[in-house]
């Protein structure tokens, strides 16, 4: 799990957050927004644990507060993001129309392997090149278009294992 | 407080209540027991174990009495079949979702989801078993926290936030992945903010916290004394 | 008068049931003329025998071997009843349940042991993948949880069903 190891913020880092803070100073709910914005500057979109023992200090929130809400929305993420994302719905009705398999050929042919594939209910894995980031959500919302996977912030439905194959190597043509 | 004075029933009874009292308390006041989990007494009620539902007359759903507001005439049922098949069902919920293991637990004899399985007449569950996988934090020098058998009542964290000042924990991840965290999911003896008061543990219905070196059965939680303490306080303020 | 046929059964468990089950005391000599125990770690017998009215469980089901008996034992009884926790909720035996049983068996036959003879496989049953209550397996009459339930507690049962009543089952029963 994630641990507080890693080196503290940069400068340039800290003049960020604290300018994102002091935006947004007094604000009911601010730290949704904080937490937010922070993530998006990240080239990597994710929350490090020294970012959010930062926000923790300059906030005055708790550590155990800002954790907690960092974790309880999916939209934060903990671990560094690939430069592509291909989000897999995992929802009942995705499921039943084999989210599952899209899941696991997603993995497969990202060279992800298929280890504590029982304790699905949320997945993030990143590629060692970190070009790809595989992850699960548990309902769009889009049900209708069941099965759902996002693939870098655009939503495909009624995808096959094909279809998914052909999305992955377009992007990777694309980014060589 | 000069609240006004209501008068409610409750299995029948009339009992005196003041506006703004929940129905929990009025009941207490008026020497009524409603069993109850995730409240304790001098700490702010969340309404989460969903033990202490009752029937309201004219309200089709059960209400939490440890969070709703007493209504001049309204009329509580505390026990109902209704409401016991509800509590049982709850309490299996509980008993299924982590390892509670009471013949090594250091609760085992004075914990309040065991005797509240007892009191329902809960002999077995109907659900399967989940068996999760489970750390135990050793890291405090006074204190263990064994997340096997935390039923994230959030007693520990109100009364670290609210009588201690600390804000040493809070609950995270959510659905059943949700577990207690001291700080941003540190070990609770990195805590640069638990000032080892132990009045988590004190307030923890179950074995899940407990004192360093206490064995099988031997943890007996003072949870009386909290709540007298958040009464000198608020006798204080 | 006919005897009431009584079984009992050791599972995976420790025999501490069985202890309380010979601790009933007085109460003994009032049920031994009533009943007959027709199997059991405490009589002879080698095959459990058809038409039993009562059996008495001790012990999760935690092999291969407990399975397979578990269920012959039910067709051939009447009341099944699982007496004491792990029966009734997997308890100690159950908490081997997060490791995998070849990691277990490695750490117990072989790091831990002194004199390595390695992992037994003759003549032991094998493992299943986690030892679990009874009900999960098969339809139990009666819960009686306790470790040990309390000898008053299982000789109440008997009693009840040799008066022809229905053992209660809101007793007043504890975990642990
Ligand atoms: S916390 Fe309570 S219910 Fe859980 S194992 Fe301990 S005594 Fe049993
Ligand atoms: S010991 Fe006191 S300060 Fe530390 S976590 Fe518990 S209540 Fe908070
Ligand atoms: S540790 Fe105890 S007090 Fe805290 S949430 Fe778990 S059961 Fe409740
Ligand atoms: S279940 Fe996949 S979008 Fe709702
Ligand atoms: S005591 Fe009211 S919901 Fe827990």
């Amino acid at each position: 799990m994630q641990t507080l190891e890693q080196p503290r913020l940069d400068i340039g880092e800290q003049a960020f957050v604290d300018q994102v803070i002091a935006d947004r100073k007094g604000r009911p709910g601010a730290l949704l927004g904080i937490l937010e914005a922070v993530q998006e500057h990240h080239p990597n979109k994710y929350l490090p644990m020294a970012t959010l023992d930062y926000i923790a200090s300059k906030t005055g929130v708790p550590l155990s507060r800002v954790f907690s809400v960092a974790t309880f929305y999916s939209l934060f993420n903990l671990k560094p993001q690939g430069d592509n994302t291909i989000c897999i719905c995992r929802g009942t009705a995705c499921h039943t129309r084999g989210s599952r398999n899209l899941l696991q050929s997603a993995r497969l042919s990202l060279g992800l392997g298929l280890d504590d594939i029982s304790e699905e209910d949320k997945i993030l894995l990143t590629t060692s090149d970190g070009k790809f980031t595989v992850r699960t959500v548990a309902c769009f919302g889009q049900c209708a278009l069941a099965p759902v996977v996002e693939v870098n912030q655009k939503i495909r439905g009624h995808v096959n294992e094909r279809t998914l194959q052909r999305e992955i190597e377009t992007i990777e043509r694309e980014s060589e | 407080m000069s609240q006004k004075k209501i008068s409610i029933r409750i299995d029948g009874a009339l009992v005196d209540a003041r506006e703004g009292q929940t129905i929990l308390q009025a009941a207490r006041e008026g020497g009524k027991t409603i069993p109850t989990l995730c409240d304790l007494d001098g700490i702010t009620p969340v309404g989460g174990c969903r033990i202490c539902m009752v029937e309201v007359e004219g309200i089709d759903r059960a209400l939490p009495a440890c969070t709703s507001p007493v209504q001049e005439g309204m009329s509580v049922k505390t026990t109902t079949p209704r409401l016991t098949q509800h509590r049982r069902l709850t309490v299996e919920l509980l008993l299924v979702e982590r390892n509670h293991i009471c013949a090594v637990c250091v609760s085992n004899g004075h914990c309040e989801l065991q005797t509240m399985a007892t009191n329902l007449g809960v002999s077995t569950v109907r659900l399967a078993y989940n068996f999760p996988k489970l750390e135990t934090d050793l890291s405090h020098p006074k204190y263990v926290l064994d997340h096997n058998r935390c039923i994230l009542c959030t007693r520990c964290v109100r009364v670290c936030a609210e009588l201690e000042g600390a804000h040493v924990w809070n609950l995270f991840s959510r659905g059943i992945n949700t577990r207690l965290t001291a700080d941003l999911n540190g070990k609770w003896g990195d805590s640069k903010g638990c000032t080892g008061c132990g009045k988590c543990v004190q307030a923890c219905p179950t074995g899940a916290l407990s004192e360093k070196g206490r064995a099988v059965e031997e943890m007996v939680k003072q949870n009386e004394r909290i709540s007298a303490l958040a009464q000198r306080r608020g006798a204080e303020a | 008068m006919k005897k009431l046929k009584v079984a009992t059964v050791w599972l995976d468990g420790c025999s501490g049931c069985h202890m309380s089950l010979l601790d009933m005391d007085a109460a003994v000599i009032s049920l031994a003329s009533k009943i007959e125990l027709v199997y059991g770690p405490l009589v002879d017998a080698q095959d459990f025998p058809e038409g039993v009215d009562v059996t008495l469980v001790e012990g999760a089901v935690s092999s291969q071997d407990d399975l397979n008996k578990i269920q012959k034992i039910r067709q051939r009884t009447a009341i099944l009843v699982s007496m004491g926790d792990c029966a009734v909720t997997g308890n100690v035996p159950a908490m081997r349940n997060g490791i995998p049983v070849q990691r277990l068996l490695q750490r117990v036959y072989v790091e831990g042991a002194i004199e390595g003879k390695g992992v037994p496989t003759d003549g032991v049953p094998a493992l299943l993948k986690q030892a679990r209550p009874v009900r999960e397996f098969v339809k139990v009459d009666l819960c009686l949880p306790g470790c040990p339930p309390p000898a008053k507690t299982i000789s109440g049962v008997i009693a009840a069903v040799l008066d022809g009543r229905k053992p209660d089952t809101n007793l007043t029963v504890k975990f642990g």
